[in-house]
Parts: C-alpha cells; sequence; structure tokens
C-alpha cells in the first residue's frame, strides 16, 4: 500500500544537545601518573558517547584545560565533528578562576548558537576538576564563582566540582556548587569517573519531554568520596 | 459545516521497551455544532500521565462544548476556570489511584469550532497549525521551557501564566492538526518555521477523502514512518472540512496528479483520464465486469487501477462493489 506519508518528505530537526564543558587542572603538579590517568580518563570517555547510538548524536565536549594558560582544546562539537580526542599536558600553575570564566563563555556563545539555529538543548553540564588550589587573579576566580553560582541556583547549569588528592582546595570547590558538596576522586579513578559521566550522558540523551533525569548516585560511590 | 475527524496515536519505542503505556491520549467531540478536537502528552516522569491525559482531553473537550460563549467572552477568566476544572477532575482522579496530582501532569491542546469562529487552547509543547490558502500555518509553537526536557503541564504551578487561548476566524482555514511534540519534529522545520510537504498533503486529503479511510491510512504512516524518527509517543489530531471540498470533477490537473501520489515533473494525462472515468462511474457503487464493460481498458490494467484507488483511499471495495469515497461534484 502507498505510504500517505514519506519519509522523505518529513523534516529532520537536528537531535538536542547537551552541552558538556570539562574544565581540567593541567598543572605542574597533575604532571606523571595524574595526567596520564586523566588522559586515559578523557579517552575513555570519549569512546564511551562514541559508542552510544543515542549520545553520540546529542553531547557536545568541551575542553578547556588552566594549566601554563587557560587554552580551550576542544570546542563545543559532537563526536561526529571531534574526530580526536585531546592529548593534555601538565606544566605551569592553577588559573581556575580565568579557565571557568572561559568554559561559561563558550556555553554561553553556544547556547546562543543552538537558539539561532532552532537546535533544542538540555541543561549545560560543566566539570570542575583540580588537584590543588586556585592561583590565578582573584577577581576572576570571584567572578567565576558568581557566575557559576547564579546559573546553577537559576537550575540552568548542573556543576561536578571534583577534588583530586590531598591538595585539592575543596573550599573553593564547594564555594562554584551551591547546591552539592564537591566531591574527591578515588584515588586516580579517572576511568571510573569518566565511564559515570558517559552513562549520565545516555540517560539525558535518552530522556522525553517532561521526565526528570536521575543520575545514578549509588554510581559516584565507585570513583567518588564526600 | 461538516467536520472530518482522525485522531491517531502511537506508543513510542523507548515506552515499547519499558512496557509503559502510550502516554499521548486524542480525544473528539461534536456537540451544540460545535466540534472540537483534543490531544495530551502524558509527562514522562509521571507515572499515571496517561490516566491525567486522557482525563484532559475528554473534559476539555466537554467544556469547549458547554461554554464556548463564556470562552469567548473573557478569555482570561476562561483560562482560570479551565485549569480549576481539570485540577479538580485531576484531583479526584490522585484520590482514586492514591497517588500525587503531579502523577497525572500532562500538556493539553484543544482546537474548537463553531461557525465561523475557532478558539485554539495550548499548555505545553507540541503545535497547532492550519491549512488556510493550500497552505499550513503556525497558531500555535511548543511552549518550553529553556531546555529540551522541560515544559509546562496541566499540574505545573505556571500553568496559568503559560496557558495560551487564541481566537480566530475561521476565512480560508479547511483544517486543522495538533500535534504532541513526538511527532512536530517530523512535521515542522524549527530552523526554517516550515512545515513538512508532508503535512500539507495529509491535510488536504483529509478535507478530500472521508475520515474513515484517512484514519487508517495516518494510523498506518504514524505506526510505520513517524514513530521511527523518533524515541517518544506520537500523536495527530485533525479537523478537517470536508463541506470545503470543490468535487472532484473540478480538481486541475495538477491537484489530481497530487491526489493520486504520482511521481515526477510531467503530468501523465492518459492516466489521469482513465482515472477519471474510473471515478466518475464509481459514483454509484458497480462490481468489477459492470465497470469494466464501461471502460477503454483491459481487466488486468483495471484490476491494477483500482487496486491502487482503493490504497489511496479514493475508492473502497466491500467484497462486490467498488464506489468512490470522494465527492464528485
Amino acid at each position: 500500500m502507498n505510504d500517505l506519508v514519506r519519509i522523505e518528505d518529513l523534516v529532520n530537526n537536528p537531535t538536542a544537545r547537551i552541552p558538556i564543558c570539562l574544565c581540567l587542572d593541567v598543572s605542574s603538579s597533575m604532571g606523571g601518573a595524574p595526567i596520564s590517568e586523566l588522559n586515559e580518563g578523557v579517552r575513555i570517555f570519549y569512546d564511551a558517547i562514541r559508542n552510544d547510538e543515542m549520545a553520540v548524536h546529542s553531547a557536545e565536549i568541551c575542553i578547556v584545560t588552566f594549566g601554563d594558560k587557560v587554552e580551550c582544546l576542544a570546542d563545543f562539537a559532537s563526536l561526529e565533528v571531534q574526530k580526536e580526542c585531546p592529548t593534555l599536558y601538565a606544566s605551569g600553575y592553577t588559573p581556575m578562576g580565568e579557565a571557568m570564566n572561559l568554559g561559561l563563555d563558550l556555553l554561553e556563545k553556544r547556547k546562543k548558537e543552538y537558539k539561532s539555529r532552532g537546535v533544542d538543548y538540555y541543561q549545560p553540564w560543566i566539570v570542575l576538576m583540580t588537584d590543588g588550589g586556585p592561583n590565578g587573579d582573584a577577581n576572576e576566580l570571584q567572578r567565576a564563582i558568581s557566575r557559576t553560582v547564579e546559573l546553577v541556583s537559576a537550575k540552568k547549569l548542573t556543576i561536578f566540582p571534583i577534588g583530586i588528592g590531598d591538595g585539592a582546595d575543596m573550599g573553593v570547590l564547594a564555594q562554584f556548587s551551591p547546591n552539592r558538596s564537591p566531591l574527591k576522586l578515588k584515588g586516580l579513578c579517572f576511568n571510573k569517573f569518566f565511564e559515570w559521566l558517559s552513562q549520565s550522558v545516555s540517560i539525558v540523551s535518552a530522556s522525553m519531554p517532561g521526565e526528570a533525569v536521575k543520575l545514578d548516585i549509588d554510581g559516584i560511590k565507585g570513583w567518588g568520596d564526600l | 459545516m461538516t467536520f472530518n475527524v482522525i485522531e491517531c496515536a502511537t506508543q513510542g519505542r523507548s515506552h515499547i521497551k519499558t512496557n509503559t503505556p502510550c502516554q499521548d491520549k486524542t480525544f473528539a467531540l461534536n456537540s451544540n455544532d460545535i466540534s472540537v478536537i483534543a490531544l495530551a502528552d502524558g509527562a514522562g516522569s509521571a507515572k499515571f500521565s496517561h490516566f491525567g491525559a486522557e482525563i484532559a482531553t475528554k473534559r476539555i473537550c466537554k467544556i469547549c462544548v458547554e461554554k464556548f460563549d463564556i470562552i469567548l467572552d473573557d478569555i482570561s477568566n476562561a483560562k482560570k476556570g479551565i485549569l480549576a476544572t481539570l485540577l479538580k477532575e485531576l484531583h479526584s482522579e490522585s484520590l482514586r489511584l492514591n497517588c500525587e496530582i503531579k502523577d497525572l501532569a500532562s500538556t493539553l491542546l484543544c482546537v474548537a469550532v463553531r461557525g465561523d469562529t475557532f478558539i485554539a487552547f495550548h499548555l505545553g509543547d507540541g503545535i497547532i497549525c492550519a491549512l488556510r490558502n493550500n497552505e499550513v500555518k503556525m497558531i500555535s509553537d511548543a511552549q518550553n521551557a529553556e531546555f529540551a526536557n522541560a515544559t509546562f503541564f496541566t499540574t505545573s504551578s505556571s500553568a496559568e501564566q503559560k496557558v495560551e487561548i487564541i481566537v480566530g476566524e475561521m476565512n480560508d482555514i479547511n483544517a486543522f492538526a495538533i500535534m504532541s511534540d513526538g511527532v512536530a519534529p517530523s512535521f515542522y522545520n524549527k530552523n526554517n518555521a516550515q512545515f513538512a510537504k508532508a503535512l500539507l498533503g495529509v491535510l488536504q486529503k483529509s478535507v478530500m477523502i472521508s475520515q474513515d479511510k484517512m484514519q487508517v491510512r495516518l494510523q498506518r504512516s504514524l505506526d510505520s514512518v513517524i514513530s521511527k524518527m523518533t524515541i517518544d509517543d506520537c500523536s495527530i489530531a485533525i479537523l478537517a472540512r470536508g463541506d470545503k471540498f470543490v468535487g472532484y470533477q473540478n480538481l486541475t490537473g495538477e491537484q489530481k496528479k497530487w491526489l493520486f501520489e504520482m511521481e515526477g515533473n510531467s503530468l501523465n494525462y492518459k492516466k489521469i483520464r482513465l482515472f477519471d472515468k474510473i471515478i466518475m462511474n464509481l459514483n454509484e457503487p458497480k462490481e468489477f465486469d459492470e465497470l469494466l464493460s464501461n471502460l477503454p481498458t483491459k481487466a488486468k490494467y483495471l484490476s491494477k487501477h483500482l487496486q491502487k484507488l482503493c490504497e489511496l483511499g479514493i475508492i473502497d471495495f466491500d467484497g462486490k462493489h467498488y464506489k468512490a469515497q470522494v465527492r464528485i461534484g
């Protein structure tokens, strides 16, 4: 029988996007095993998203690093566009505020692009990982904290602040996160964290309007401590 | 005013996987010279939203039929009144089901027509559109919050601020369609604000072809084509002015080509002329042999053409007689 509606006569709107910014500390103290494990974790994250039928079309990953300089290694794009996973190198200081401001700026820019092109998007996520305390410009740090807290409080952003090792300034991480306490990575369990993160992205990418997305809180125990 | 009413809903792939009922519901009512269609998409996170959606569609249709003039008189008060009535009924249902009222949350879309006036009611996502002068026009676009999985429901505290009631004149409107957000992305391009060619075809045919035929064909398209484009439940309801069809014999060659779903740019006049003769002959029911004797074609070709016209819903076969399903003049 003839189809009343043929696929070629339908429109094809883009998949709703999930913007995820990884704001990563690559200061010199991350040298050695931590940076190797972090690189491996990010690679696992990329692979997991690439292998997920839904998430590969919806997740848009951005990587901002802070160390020698504050740098955007990968701007928001799906992994169909980002072919390679960037490699991180450790050196320099910990200009956390500057990096968070860059991440937030890129996020605002991307949201404007979504709106202008009629692309739907989910609540964005920022992952902030550090093994130390911020030593960049104090005003920039305060500005980043204020911006983040404002967005999180208005339910316009989800932040995952994660400390690495005993040197991580959990107090500063807590200032970025008004709703939930920062988590401390168990040892160097970057792999487990990024596996959990990719699974969380999958849950969101498969969610439907009106569906409250519940993150796998129990799963956090595999990689993080309060 | 004679309306064809078509309502279809189908369970989405994600709900098939989790054995969750289809949360999209549609309803239609015709009473007091008022024709109404309604559609509700139950909230994914609400465990009894399929019940809530069903209640909302039935209640809004009843309200429109009973209080059409009251809504027209004071839209602002009508919003309050309609939502209060819906919440009261949802509250009763929550007591029956021993659940919270938010477990019955759904969006709600509705179009009611009386004479030259229509009322459109819209809360949450989904789209209300109309066929006007052979173009599909937006009546009310989705009301979403900023993020993709957030919209407004009958139980939302902000429902009264978010609900839209639009009153308009029918003028050249020949059909309305209301659709859930499972269907809307297949029929509406958000980037260029254009509706799909497929929707124009569906609405035009809804005016011309009997509602029973269209119901079968649209449900099949929803099940086999549109639902494949999403994991969400899909639903659509159409209210089409059957009385606006000019009659088959007044259609142009281009309109017939489109009705017969002929491929290519040029008109196949020979085939169209044969279809003309078949359809005109079938203004009254006829058996195959009688029809064959009236037409300059061989039995095997006639059989093939009759099969195609049946598939398109333009003619019907009751096992013995063929009969045209479109008005001739």
